[in-house]
């Protein structure tokens, strides 16, 4: 029983909540299809998962409940007595936007055959860019997920989902590295890109040495780079308490970066991984932008919450056994489609290209400072003079954000609390280099 | 029981079709899962439960494996699923009559978990301390039985309970088999997050330190059986080639036994349906046996029987289930004697170790130093850190008494599992310690 046709048993369900005392309560449901390829050295697997669950929130005045479950929602309880605190669900929504459902959305699942293909190709491409290199491990997921909402409060909403994972681990001599990329329809993914910086992040991890001194410099760092720092800045972008964090940051004017910082969140952002024209409560997502060429807006606040600017639908249910919270959907550095990454490098000169990350991101948020544990070349007029392992960048907040001078085109999407958060390639003024 | 009257020979029969060539490997995983939880959250929901179950038919054959998984268990579900993993259809379709599980039991101790935070104030009293301080406090509950053409072992029934409790200078997270002493336990942590929260990190130096049997397992469970789990060892080797090797002090001596765990994870067969073995890791600080799931016994020549399945949806991996380390005849006064101006680190937040270099990090949020006279001033946060053989060599005391619990969460490879140990104090000699 798909979840569109499950409407009947979704209301008996929130009746039946209703029935036992609540005064008011949801029924989520979710129904996915994935397939899965896994290659390693001496063995293939391929797995395909149907997953069907369920989730009730109910609220009344003696607490509240959130009770989840595989296959259909039942019709009727009893169900668990609710505990201290009560929770509020959101209301009726006002009309959300036109939705057009992506086209991508109804490409086939890949075959076995072609998923085992993609796979063996990745690894014969990283021996032909490294012949050293050897791929440890690689595993492409492919699912879609039809999700659908009812509430006691008159909201009826579904949409469906599409994302295809790709993971690889690889080594070379003693190193080994991690490559993670997502996209909705996995033929899209570009192998020979993908092997080519696998094949860099290694030669830099086995041939790179730590920086000797420190020393501010100017440096280009890639979309991953920066998207890690936006994520772990998060308790800044998010309500509650970011919009508080961010004043504090800003200048009297309001400003807290330069004229190249834009940062938005796109619940509908086309191409998107995560687009949908709902969010995991069922009220409508849009676009909302937080800090527009460097001067403050708002926060991504839901309706719970007060802050400048409307609410908009930023409650993230990844699945059905997850609690909903307040999240990112795509949470980025807006790009700049006139600017390729390549002529970041050449306006460099000299300084630093950090490809990526050793390990994670430390905030002082006491000192207001932000650790980045990089990898990468060194650059000397233009040109990589060697790898660099084991190296700090090191800005503050605002000195990070004030000195984003020029950003890419190519966004490149982390995933973060069941969201994504990206950021293009960027040119920053100076961060502090050292070694880790 | 979640499987009353589970007409398991009939899915033997069924998977005996699957297996036509001599190596075949097949098998049937039910499982049934309830998790009972208090958030903690301010904003709700008071009580979280979850209750999901589903089945994952597997086929190997040689290089090759199959997986298929599905949300729900009865006749028609698992019939499609048998279709979709056969690599060629027998000439009469089985049957999968009567295979529907039970139906729920009534919710346990979901009293005993919303009383918890109560306890843990009432014991920080106790202890003259008082501070706000959120709980996380779980039930969970997982049944599961394995069929295969050739075994059909009792179904595996484990209960216990997690907790996490944040405070301003931390978090602190367990595993208990039973709540009886849980909120001692959680209180005495959380006491002392709060009283070392003023500290500063040590100095780097090498020094001797004393790990309490709480930071013993942690230290064992990452240092020892990660090293010795079979797809850890095959990223540098054949795993077979580690028997023999001296990886630890002459008096260490350390076992995998699952039929020994703390009551209520007590196994006697493991996810794949094989008898559990007390395996012995390490005799004497050698190598004696690797850890290794069904298919890793087959690839590499190793005792099967540690074969463990965070889920339906994922293949069952080789990890440890309860770590035994044999006691030592030293009390722990004795231990901490022999220890003057080094550490006393009682609980561990994490450990790593990389595969490929064999280097490995343990953080604590807090240790003592030793003085003449008994516990002195208090660090934070610590890292212990060395190549595995350095550290497993420079243990040069055990203590006399020991202690079985949780150790911890293990996250490898995505596959989130409990572990338990029985583990005693350990005193290590010359061991590099330092800040994060």
């Amino acid at each position: 029983m798909s979840v569109k046709s499950d409407r009947t048993v979704g209301a008996a369900t929130v009746q039946s909540l209703l029935g036992e005392g609540y005064e008011e309560a949801e029924l989520f449901a979710k129904t996915s299809r994935s397939r899965s390829a896994t290659w390693e050295a001496d063995r293939l697997t391929c797995a395909g998962a149907d997953e069907r669950g369920w989730a009730v929130r109910a609220s009344g005045a003696e607490g509240s409940l959130h009770c989840a479950g595989t296959g259909s929602p039942p019709a009727q309880g009893p169900w668990p007595r609710p505990a201290a605190p009560p929770v509020q669900l959101p209301s009726a929504a006002a009309v959300a936007p036109p939705w057009e459902e992506p086209a991508d959305f109804d490409a086939p699942l890949l075959a076995e055959g072609e998923a085992l293909a993609l796979l063996r190709s990745v690894a014969e491409r990283l021996v032909a860019e490294h012949s050293r290199a050897r791929l440890l491990q690689a595993i492409l997921e492919d699912g879609v997920a039809e999700l659908a909402l009812k509430s006691s409060h008159g909201i009826e909403a579904s949409h469906r989902a599409r994302v295809a994972t790709l993971d690889l681990w690889a080594a070379l001599g003693d190193q080994a590295t991690r490559m993670s990329i997502a996209a909705r329809e996995p033929r899209r993914f570009a192998v020979g890109s993908l092997a080519r910086r696998l094949a860099d992040q290694l030669v830099v991890l086995s041939d790179g040495t730590a920086p000797t001194g420190r020393e501010p410099s100017p440096a280009v760092l890639t979309g991953e780079v920066l998207a890690a720092a936006i994520d772990a800045l998060h308790p800044l972008w998010f309500e509650p308490g970011g919009w508080s964090r961010l004043e504090r940051l800003a200048d009297a004017q309001g400003t807290l970066g330069s004229a190249a910082f834009t940062v938005v969140d796109d619940g509908r952002l086309r191409g998107g991984l995560l687009t949908a024209p709902t969010d995991g409560e069922g009220v409508a997502t849009g676009r909302v932008v937080l800090v527009e060429s460097g001067s403050l807006r708002r926060t991504l606040r839901s309706w719970r919450h007060e802050g400048p600017g409307e609410p908009v639908g930023c409650v993230r249910r990844p699945g059905w056994r997850d609690l909903p919270r307040v999240g990112p959907s795509h949470l980025m550095l807006e790009p700049d489609p006139r600017v390729t990454p390549s002529s970041l490098l050449e306006e460099l000169g000299s300084g630093y290209y950090f490809l990526g990350l050793e390990g994670p991101v430390a905030v002082d948020w006491e000192e207001g400072r932000v650790d980045l544990p990089v990898y990468g070349f060194a650059i000397r007029a233009g040109r990589s003079s060697h790898p660099i392992r084991a190296a700090r960048a090191s800005a503050s907040l605002t000195g990070l954000f004030t000195g984003i001078q020029r950003v890419a085109r190519d966004l490149r999407f982390i995933s973060s609390a069941g969201g994504c958060v990206g950021a293009p390639t960027v040119l920053v003024d100076h961060v502090s280099v050292g070694p880790a | 029981m979640a499987f009353p009257g589970f007409d398991c020979a009939r899915v033997a029969r069924a998977l005996g079709l699957l297996c036509t060539e001599a190596e075949d490997l097949a098998d049937a995983y039910f499982e049934r899962i309830e998790l009972t939880e208090t958030p903690g959250a301010q904003a709700g929901p008071g009580l979280v439960v979850r209750r999901e179950e589903g089945f994952a038919l597997r086929l190997v054959r040689g290089g090759r494996v199959w997986l298929v998984s599905r949300d729900e268990i009865g006749d028609d579900v698992v019939a499609r699923a048998f279709r979709q993993v056969a690599r060629s259809l027998p000439p009469a379709a089985p049957s999968f009559r009567g295979i529907e599980p039970g139906p729920w039991p009534e919710l346990e101790d979901a009293d005993a978990l919303l009383g918890l935070h109560g306890r843990v104030e009432h014991e920080l009293r106790q202890l003259r301390a008082g501070f706000p301080f959120r709980l996380r406090a779980r039930r969970h509950r997982r049944e599961a039985v394995v069929v295969s053409p050739r075994l059909q072992p009792d179904p595996q029934v484990e209960t216990f309970y997690s907790v996490e409790a944040d405070v301003p200078w931390g978090r602190w997270g367990g595993l208990m088999s039973d709540l009886d002493e849980a909120p001692l336990r959680i209180a005495s942590a959380l006491a002392e997050l709060f009283r070392a929260r003023d500290a500063s990190p040590p100095q780097p130096v090498r020094t001797v330190v004393v790990l309490g049997p709480a930071a013993a397992a942690v230290f064992l469970h990452e240092a020892a059986a990660h090293t010795l789990e079979a797809d850890t060892l095959a990223l540098t080797g054949r795993p077979s080639s580690a028997i023999g090797v001296r990886l630890g002090s002459e008096i260490l001596d350390v076992l995998d036994d699952p039929a020994r765990a703390p009551g209520g994870v007590r196994r006697t067969s493991d996810d794949e349906g094989m008898p559990v073995t007390r395996r012995w890791l390490l005799r004497a600080g050698v190598v004696e046996q690797p850890i290794a799931d069904r298919t890793w016994a087959d690839r590499a020549g190793l005792q099967p029987g540690a074969g463990r399945r965070s889920q339906r949806h994922r293949l069952p991996v080789p990890r440890s289930s309860h770590l035994e380390l044999l006691p030592g005849t030293f009390s722990f006064d004795e231990l901490q004697a022999g220890a003057t101006g080094g550490l006393l680190v009682q609980e561990v937040d994490r450990g790593r170790l990389d595969p490929f270099s064999g280097r490995f990090v343990l953080d604590a949020a807090s240790a003592r130093r030793i003085g003449p006279g008994g516990l002195g001033e208090r660090l934070r946060p610590v890292r212990l850190s060395g190549s595995v053989v350095e550290l497993l060599s420079a243990i040069n005391g055990i203590g006399s008494q020991v202690r079985s619990g949780g150790a911890g969460w293990c996250a490898k490879g995505g596959d989130r599992l409990p572990v338990w140990a029985t583990a005693a104090a350990l005193r290590l000699e010359g061991i590099q310690v330092g800040p994060p």
